[in-house]
């Protein structure tokens, strides 16, 4: 007979793997998931329901979809479609320029930005590109896989990045200037080797074909296509004040006044919606990612419950307790992680794993193992295309697009294009991960 | 690298519209390789793009620049309270809402390549274009309102024309608005099988203007 303990851990990872089975009823898998677990959990006498809601992490959610809708305003002013013209230009429709250039300006943006918006902004005028100039299906599976993983690595650079480095802050577990101290080092170095390796061994673009004509159309086109847009900067102006108020609160404001890192992103995206109120009006009202926000509520009372019945804290223990060196236990729960993110993807992962790595910090210096654990993640999230939400997304863009290549044949970017360059990522991020955190607990 | 230019040339198009997307290959392949460069485009392209033919052809004889003067078409829109637009040329619709009053509403009907990228054409106007659909374009209608369209030839009684116009310009839709209006943007006549485009009679617009010769 099931235990509370396997018998929840079960039906969780039952409805992670149904809603990635038919991503069409996602929100109503876990959704029926999370209800079945309060009830169960109420039922059973393990936790009553308002105990489980009490253990949802909701200035985390605050912090999304706040930094969502400051997000939202941020591209409505133009400038990240101007700034990815731009990018081309720079690389003067040169395809290895092009790559490099792409991959660094994803990974910027998406340490600011959530990972769909980053690739959203980007994407576009990058399809219109290939588009414009041609290209093969190795450089463009080679591309777009580069943008996903570096979309990883940003959203892992800093705290508001991606949904794990927002589960840190806003838990309190690592300070803002903390996490971003120890993860954006290795995030850049990451993100260095992986285009060196790219640019060097792998070389995508030694068969796409380049001539002075497609070149010059290439970047006339794009130039035409964006004749006329410009940046808003009635709008540029709050929302880049929001963001330095946003950090300089994160980095400064002491913990004892009381404005948590949820108040500062609220007002953050306070005064990004008020520099146009009729607009932050409408944005209020149309552009909160009800989806997102539902998807972690069902998931964090999933996990709630299963918190409950000790299952994580008896994970852990046997962790704690196996015949293994501190580091040996700790590079064993790096490469679950990672691996099981890439099943299951991040946020799941990420939710359920913080509490084994509560019990691996306990009597430690804590930070390097949420580090850890948030790169171990990013890797994870680099493995598969579908282990990211922004890989169905992109797969979905570039089908629409319709691109083809020189014979013309239709380009694909699916889950066989993308495999080589995920166990590239997975493999050069986990290792640093590990490199990394025993560098730091020896 | 023919395959490769098809799919240029039809992003382009998406657009930039047909006959702008058309002038811009055709100065740039003259830039690189003169005008041996716009045959070979014409000979490689002209078939599956009879515009862009057309264009190569009027560069060959000695045009340079496209007919993009809004004088054009500005006299039969005096007075008007709303312009709803049925296709998309950059070259003249960019010089049209340059002229128009600042205060006269311009809506453009979102169909056509599937591939367009809507947003992105409207966002190069910010806020002076309104985006319509084929379903709700006629809201738009009224007794000073004026639907146009962009011809690219004249033949006998017919016109060359969008397909999109087929799709609007129904009886019905004639007595909503004031005027029919037809750009006349290409001064050649096309050659060759006009793909992509429609044949239409002529009567289905009240005006074409530059008149023909």
């Amino acid at each position: 007979m099931l235990t509370p303990q396997w018998l929840f851990a079960s039906l969780l990872v039952l409805a992670l793997v149904l809603q990635a089975l038919l991503p069409g009823y996602r929100l109503m898998i876990v959704m029926a998931g999370a209800a079945l677990a309060c009830a169960g959990a109420a039922t059973l006498g393990i936790a009553s329901v308002s105990a489980v809601f009490a253990g949802v992490p909701w200035n985390v959610l605050l912090i999304l979809v706040a930094l969502g809708l400051f997000t939202h305003r941020l591209a409505a002013t133009q400038i990240f479609g101007l700034a990815s013209v731009g990018l081309v230009r720079l690389a003067r429709a040169q395809p290895v320029a092009l790559l490099v250039l792409s991959a660094i300006g994803t990974y910027l943006v998406s340490s600011v930005v959530n990972n769909l918006t980053a690739l959203m902004v980007l994407l576009p005028v990058l399809l219109t590109v290939f588009a414009l100039s041609g290209v093969s299906q190795r450089y463009a599976a080679w591309t777009l896989g580069v943008l996903l993983v570096a979309c990883n690595l940003g959203g892992a650079a800093t705290p508001i990045g991606d949904f794990p480095a927002v589960l840190l802050l806003g838990r309190g577990t690592l300070s803002f200037d903390r996490y971003l101290a120890d993860a954006m080092p290795v995030t850049l170095l990451c993100m260095a080797l992986l285009l060196l390796i790219v640019v060097l061994a792998v070389r995508p673009a030694r068969d796409v074909p380049v001539s002075v004509l497609g070149k010059r159309l290439t970047l006339v086109t794009l130039a035409q296509l964006y004749r006329g847009v410009r940046l808003d900067w009635g709008l540029l102006a709050p929302c880049l004040a929001a963001l330095l108020g946003m950090v300089i609160g994160w980095l400064v404001l002491p913990a004892g006044w009381g404005v948590s890192p949820e108040m500062v992103a609220w007002f953050g995206a306070g005064l990004a919606l008020l520099a146009k109120p009729r607009e932050g009006e409408a944005v209020l009202k149309q552009a909160v990612d009800v989806e997102s926000a539902l998807f972690l509520l069902a998931l964090f009372l999933m996990v709630a419950v299963v918190r409950e019945t000790g299952f994580f804290a008896s994970v852990a223990h046997r962790l704690v307790a196996a015949p293994l060196a501190y580091e040996g236990q700790v590079v064993i729960f790096l490469i679950a992680a990672a691996v099981l993110t890439g099943l299951f993807s991040a946020g799941p992962s990420m939710a359920a794993l913080l509490e084994v790595a509560d019990v691996l910090a306990v009597n430690r210096e804590a930070a390097p193992v949420y580090i850890g654990l948030a790169l171990a993640v990013c890797a994870g999230s680099s493995l598969f295309l579908t282990a990211a939400t922004a890989g169905p997304l992109m797969q979905t863009l570039v089908e629409r697009a319709g691109l083809k290549d020189l014979n013309g044949t239709r380009l694909g970017f699916g889950f066989r294009e993308f495999v080589p360059v995920g166990l590239l990522g997975f493999t050069l991020i986990l290792s640093l991960a590990i490199a990394r955190t025993l560098w730091v607990i020896r | 690298m023919s395959a490769l230019l098809q799919q240029a040339f039809r992003t382009a198009a998406s657009e930039l519209g047909m006959a702008s997307a058309a002038w811009l290959f055709v100065r740039e392949a003259a830039a690189v390789n003169g005008d041996d460069g716009v045959t070979a485009l014409r000979d490689d392209m002209g078939r599956l793009w009879p515009v862009l033919d057309a264009v190569g052809a009027a560069w060959l004889s000695g045009a340079r620049m496209p007919l993009a003067q809004a004088d054009d078409v500005l006299p039969a829109l005096a007075g008007v309270s709303r312009l709803v637009v049925i296709g998309m040329e950059s070259l003249w619709l960019d010089a049209l809402l340059a002229a128009l009053p600042a205060a006269t509403p311009v809506g453009l009907v979102q169909h056509g390549d599937p591939m367009t990228h809507w947003t992105r054409v409207a966002d190069n106007y910010h806020g002076r274009m309104t985006l319509l659909q084929l379903a709700d374009f006629q809201t738009w209608a009224g007794p000073r309102s004026v639907l146009m369209t962009f011809v690219y030839g004249q033949s006998h009684q017919q016109v060359y024309v969008l397909p999109s116009w087929l799709r609007v310009c129904g009886p019905d839709v004639r007595l909503q608005f004031r005027a029919l209006l037809g750009w006349r943007i290409l001064d050649v006549p096309l050659d060759i099988y006009p793909r992509w485009l429609v044949a239409a009679q002529a009567d289905t617009l009240t005006d074409v203007r530059p008149a023909p010769c």
